[in-house]
C-alpha cells in the first residue's frame, strides 16, 4: 500500500491559519482535525523565527488507533486511510490515547472522536483535502512517495515538543 | 447532487481576492481561491471563514430602529419598507432644516463606491469620506505630492523585485492572498526582504534581516538612508537629472541627517543604515522600499512615508521592472471604463466639512478626514452635520477614543448603520439596515487596474439566509426616496448593464468572473502626474498654497521608565474588528495579549503569560494577558487590533481581551502634522501586575 501523507514546507508557512478554517469549514466542525502549533514570531540568538509547524495524522501504515479501537468504530480505506464512524464511536478516546502523535480531536460537544480522513469525499471527487486545497501560501501538498512518508513522520513527531 | 461553482469577489476584507464558491444543491459548500485568476485555490483564513459568517445568526438580520436610548441596545425589527421610509423620512427632515450639506457619510471603499458617491452627490452634500483617516490617508499623500498618482496607482513589481523594504508593513499578516505568494516566490527565486519595525511579525520571520528600530523613528532611518545614497552617489544620477525635480532640495533637506545621527535616534547601529543602502544601490533599480499602507500611526507619518517613495526615487524604482510599475487602466488599453453613476450629478460646490479642498493641504482626490467631519459636528463650524450614514465602517472601533466620539455623534440628529456585522457604530445608531454578506450578495462590477485592466464581478452564490439586502440595493432605495429614482435598480443585472453600457461588453463576456480589457500586459514606464511631469521633491500644489514638502525630522516623546508606547497591528485570523465574532475564526484567536521585552517584564515582576492591568493616561484600565517576547523594543508595548468586543449579541467575541482604541484617551486630537490623518500610535500606557489572578 502506497503511503500517503501531507508535507508540510516550514519555509512557506506563515502560520495564519488557513489549514485550520478550511478544515473545520469543510468538515462542519467546531474545531480542526489539523493543528498549526507555533507560529508566533520571536526573536532568537540566530535571528528571527517562526517556529510553526503542522499537527496532522501521519496515515501511519500500523495505525495504532485502529488497533486501540474497541468499538469496532475505525475502518480503513482502500488507500490505507482509517476512519471512524460516528454511529459506533462512544467517544471513550481509546484511540486518542494509542496515538503516538495525539493527531485525533474530541468534539467539544458530542464528545465522539474524529479523525483527519484526508477529505474522504473530496478526494473520490479528485479533490485535494480542504487544507491542503486552501492553503494560502502553498505549504501544503499531498504525496504518495516512500521519501514525504518519512519526512512527514519526523515533522510530525517533533510537534510533540510544541504541544 | 446538483454541483456549482460561482466565480466571485470575497468580502471578508478590502483585498477582494478572486474566489470561487462552490455550492451543492443550490448551498454554498466551500469556498477557495479563484483558480483563474489567482495563485491556485489559496485563501486566507478570513476569506475561508466567509461561509462561517454567511452561516452565522449572531449578526444583524432585519431592519432594526431603535427604541430605547442610543447605544442601549433595545431595537424594534421592522420590515423593509418601513425601516426604508423612515429613514427617508428622517434624512429629507434633516436636509430641509440644514440642507443637504449637513450630510455625512464614511464607507470602508469597495465596489459600491460608486453608487456612494452618487447617493451623496445626488442629494448635494460634499460630505463623501473613507475611513482613510485610520489607514492610507498619509501614504496616499506621500505618493501624491511626488508622483501626481495616489499610492494605488502604483503597482509593486514583486515577482521581479531583488530587494523589498517593509517598513511597518506586515505583508505576511495584514495580507492579500495574491502578494503573499508573489513576495514568498521573489524570495525563493533569491531576492532579497529586509523588515523595519518596533516587533517580531511574521514577515520578519521571513525576511533576511529583520531591523528593529526604536519607536516613531522611521523618518530619521530614512533620513539616514537618503543621506548614504546621496554622499556615497550610490543613487542613479541619470534617472535623477531626467525624472527628479528639486533634487538639490533633497540633498540640502538630508544634509544634516547622517547614518551616525540616524542609528542613535533609532537605536540601531549605522553601518546597519549604511549597508541597506549599499545593498539597495546593488540590486536598483529593482528594488521596492514599501510606501506603507496603514500608516496613520505617528506625527510625522507622512514624511516617513515620503522619504520611503523618495528613497524609491533615488534608485530609479519608479516605472522599472522589479520596481513600482504604474497601474494601466481602461484608457491605456485603448477601451472606455464603466460608466459612473457619480457622473450623472455634477461635483457638489459646497466647501467640505472636514476643510479638505479648501483649508487642508491640496490632497490627491477623493481624500477625507473624517475625525475632522465629526469636530465639525460639534462646533457647527463651518456649518452644521446632522446625519451620518456608516457603510460597512465602525469608527467606534477603529477612530480612537470612542466616548470622546460619542459626545462628538450626540450632534447628529439622526445615525444610520448599513453593515453585515455587529459593530458599535451600528449598535449606536438610529436605524441599521443589515447589508447581506458577500456570499449572499452582488455588488457592482468593479475595474482593477493593472498591467492588464480587468473588470471584476462579484455575483451571489445563495439566497440572503436571513431578512438582508445589498448595499447598492438600499442604498438605491433610498435614493429613490429622497428624489433621485436613477440610482434605483430592481436587479443586479440591471446595475450591471448600466455600467457597462459603452464599454462594449455584456454581462455574458465575463468568464470565471472577470472581463480582461488588455490580454497583452501593458507598461507606462516611469511617468508622473505633477506639474512638472517629473518626481516633485518640492511639490508645486502645495508650494503654492503655502505648505511645506519636506520638514526637518522631530524626535518622538519617551515613554518615560515606566511606561510603554502602545503598538497596534494585525494578524491573518482577522480583519479590523469584524470577525472576532465569527465561527471559525473566534477559535483560531479569541483573545489578544501585550508582548512586551522580556528585560521590561523582568523589571516589572512579570512572567511570560502573568495577568497585568493596563492602564491608559486617562485612567482607563483592563486586564490582560502578558507576553514576554524577545525582539519587542523596550519601549514599546504591542497587542492586536479588534479585540475587547463589549456587545450582549457577540457571545464568542463578548468579553475577550482589550479594545486599544480605549487607551487613545484625547487621540482624535493626535494627528500626523502634514496630512493631518489620525497618529494612533502616540498613547502610552502602563502595565501593573496582579498577582494570582488571571487575565
Amino acid at each position: 500500500m502506497t503511503p500517503l501523507s501531507i508535507v508540510f514546507d516550514e519555509n512557506r508557512c506563515i502560520g495564519c491559519k488557513a489549514c485550520e478554517v478550511h478544515c473545520s469549514q469543510w468538515n462542519g466542525l467546531p474545531m480542526s482535525l489539523c493543528r498549526l502549533l507555533g507560529g508566533s514570531p520571536r526573536q532568537e540568538p540566530d535571528g528571527m523565527r517562526l517556529a510553526a509547524n503542522l499537527l496532522r495524522c501521519a496515515h501511519c501504515l500500523k495505525p495504532q488507533c485502529l488497533k486501540a479501537c474497541g468499538r469496532g468504530a475505525m475502518q480503513r480505506d482502500e488507500d490505507g486511510v482509517v476512519h471512524i464512524g460516528a454511529a459506533r464511536c462512544d467517544g471513550c478516546g481509546d484511540c486518542l490515547r494509542a496515538c503516538p502523535y495525539q493527531a485525533l480531536r474530541r468534539h467539544p460537544v458530542t464528545g465522539k472522536m474524529h479523525k483527519c480522513d484526508l477529505c474522504a469525499g473530496r478526494r473520490r471527487a479528485g479533490e485535494e483535502p480542504a487544507c491542503v486545497a486552501g492553503c494560502l501560501t502553498r505549504a501544503l501538498r499531498l504525496s504518495n512517495t516512500e521519501d514525504d512518508y518519512r519526512r512527514t513522520i519526523k515533522s510530525i513527531a517533533l510537534c510533540r515538543r510544541q504541544l | 447532487m446538483a454541483s456549482s461553482i460561482v466565480y466571485s469577489l470575497c468580502g471578508m476584507c478590502g483585498a477582494r481576492c478572486p474566489v470561487e464558491i462552490h455550492c451543492e444543491d443550490g448551498k454554498p459548500r466551500w469556498i477557495c481561491g479563484n483558480r483563474h485568476l489567482g495563485p491556485g485555490a489559496a485563501l486566507c483564513p478570513r476569506g475561508a471563514a466567509g461561509l462561517g459568517l454567511y452561516a452565522d445568526d449572531e449578526r444583524p438580520g432585519t431592519p432594526l430602529i431603535r427604541a430605547g436610548e442610543r447605544g442601549e441596545g433595545r431595537w424594534r425589527a421592522a420590515g423593509w419598507d418601513e425601516a426604508l421610509d423612515y429613514a427617508a423620512a428622517r434624512l429629507r427632515a434633516v436636509m430641509e432644516k440644514y440642507g443637504a450639506r449637513s450630510l455625512l457619510f464614511s464607507e470602508r471603499p469597495g465596489p459600491c463606491s460608486d453608487m456612494s458617491k452618487a447617493f451623496l452627490r445626488g442629494l448635494g452634500s460634499p460630505n463623501y469620506s473613507t475611513h482613510d483617516a485610520t489607514c492610507a490617508h498619509n501614504v496616499n499623500q506621500a505618493a501624491y505630492t511626488l508622483t501626481g498618482y495616489g499610492r494605488g496607482a502604483w503597482n509593486y513589481d514583486y515577482r521581479n523585485c531583488r530587494h523589498i523594504v517593509v517598513q511597518g508593513r506586515n505583508l505576511l499578516e495584514a495580507l492579500k492572498v495574491g502578494e503573499v505568494n508573489q513576495v514568498l516566490d521573489a524570495l525563493s527565486a533569491g531576492c532579497r526582504l529586509t523588515c523595519l519595525d518596533v516587533r517580531p511579525t511574521v514577515t520578519g520571520a521571513r525576511a533576511s534581516q529583520t531591523i528593529r528600530l526604536r519607536p516613531g523613528t522611521d523618518l530619521a532611518f530614512n533620513l539616514g538612508v537618503l543621506h548614504t545614497l546621496i554622499a556615497e552617489k550610490l543613487y542613479d544620477a541619470a534617472y535623477a537629472e531626467r525624472h527628479i525635480k528639486d533634487l538639490d532640495a533633497l540633498i540640502a533637506f538630508t544634509r544634516p541627517y547622517d547614518a551616525a545621527w540616524a542609528a542613535r535616534e533609532c537605536d540601531v547601529d549605522a553601518e546597519t543604515i549604511v549597508g541597506l543602502a549599499r545593498q539597495l544601490a546593488e540590486a536598483a533599480p529593482s528594488v521596492i522600499w514599501h510606501g506603507g499602507w496603514m500608516s496613520a500611526r505617528y506625527a510625522q507619518s507622512f514624511m516617513t512615508c515620503r522619504t520611503a517613495y523618495l528613497i524609491d526615487a533615488l534608485l530609479g524604482a519608479f516605472g522599472s521592472r522589479g520596481g513600482l510599475l504604474l497601474n494601466a487602466g481602461a484608457e491605456d488599453a485603448g477601451r472606455r471604463g464603466l460608466r459612473s453613476l457619480a457622473a450623472l450629478y455634477p461635483a457638489p460646490s459646497e466647501r467640505r466639512a472636514d476643510g479638505v479642498g479648501w483649508k487642508e493641504p491640496p490632497f490627491a482626490p477623493d481624500s477625507s478626514l473624517l475625525h475632522k467631519s465629526f469636530q465639525a459636528a460639534a462646533t457647527g463650524s463651518p456649518y452644521p452635520l446632522k446625519a451620518y450614514i456608516a457603510l460597512r465602517h465602525d469608527p467606534l472601533s477603529a477612530l480612537p477614543d470612542p466616548q470622546s466620539q460619542k459626545a462628538l455623534l450626540s450632534h447628529f440628529d439622526f445615525l444610520l448603520s448599513l453593515t453585515f456585522s455587529w459593530s458599535d457604530t451600528a449598535w449606536f445608531s438610529d436605524v441599521i439596515l443589515p447589508m447581506s454578506t458577500f456570499v449572499e450578495r452582488g455588488s457592482p462590477l468593479q475595474l482593477k487596474k493593472g498591467a492588464r485592466p480587468t473588470i471584476l464581478m462579484r455575483s451571489p452564490a445563495a439566497a440572503p439566509r436571513l431578512d438582508t439586502r445589498p448595499d447598492w440595493w438600499i442604498l438605491g432605495q433610498l435614493a429613490g426616496r429622497l428624489g433621485l429614482p436613477e440610482l434605483v435598480f430592481d436587479t443586479q443585472e440591471d446595475l450591471w448593464r448600466f455600467q457597462l453600457e459603452g464599454t462594449g461588453l455584456s454581462t455574458e463576456d465575463f468568464q470565471y468572473g472577470a472581463a480582461r480589457l488588455s490580454e497583452t500586459p501593458i507598461l507606462p514606464g516611469p511617468r508622473f502626474k505633477t506639474p512638472s511631469g517629473r518626481i516633485e521633491v518640492i511639490f508645486e500644489p502645495w508650494e503654492k498654497a503655502g505648505f511645506p514638502s519636506l520638514v526637518p525630522y522631530a524626535a518622538p516623546e519617551r515613554p518615560g521608565p515606566d511606561a510603554f508606547r502602545l503598538v497596534v497591528g494585525r494578524h491573518a485570523c482577522h480583519t479590523h474588528s469584524h470577525t472576532q465574532n465569527n465561527p471559525l475564526l473566534h477559535p483560531r484567536l479569541p483573545v489578544n495579549e501585550a508582548w512586551i521585552a522580556p528585560e521590561r517584564g523582568r523589571a516589572l515582576g512579570l512572567r511570560d503569560g502573568d495577568a497585568a492591568v493596563m492602564q491608559a493616561a486617562s485612567g482607563y484600565n483592563g486586564r490582560i494577558r502578558v507576553r514576554l517576547v524577545g525582539g519587542v523594543h523596550p519601549e514599546a508595548l504591542f497587542m492586536l487590533h479588534g479585540f475587547g468586543h463589549t456587545l450582549p449579541v457577540e457571545s464568542r467575541a463578548r468579553g475577550e481581551g482589550l479594545a486599544d482604541h480605549l487607551f487613545m484617551s484625547g487621540g482624535l486630537d493626535k494627528e500626523d502634522e502634514l496630512a493631518h490623518a489620525l497618529a494612533l500610535q502616540t498613547h502610552f500606557v502602563r502595565l501593573v501586575p496582579c498577582p494570582d489572578e488571571e487575565a
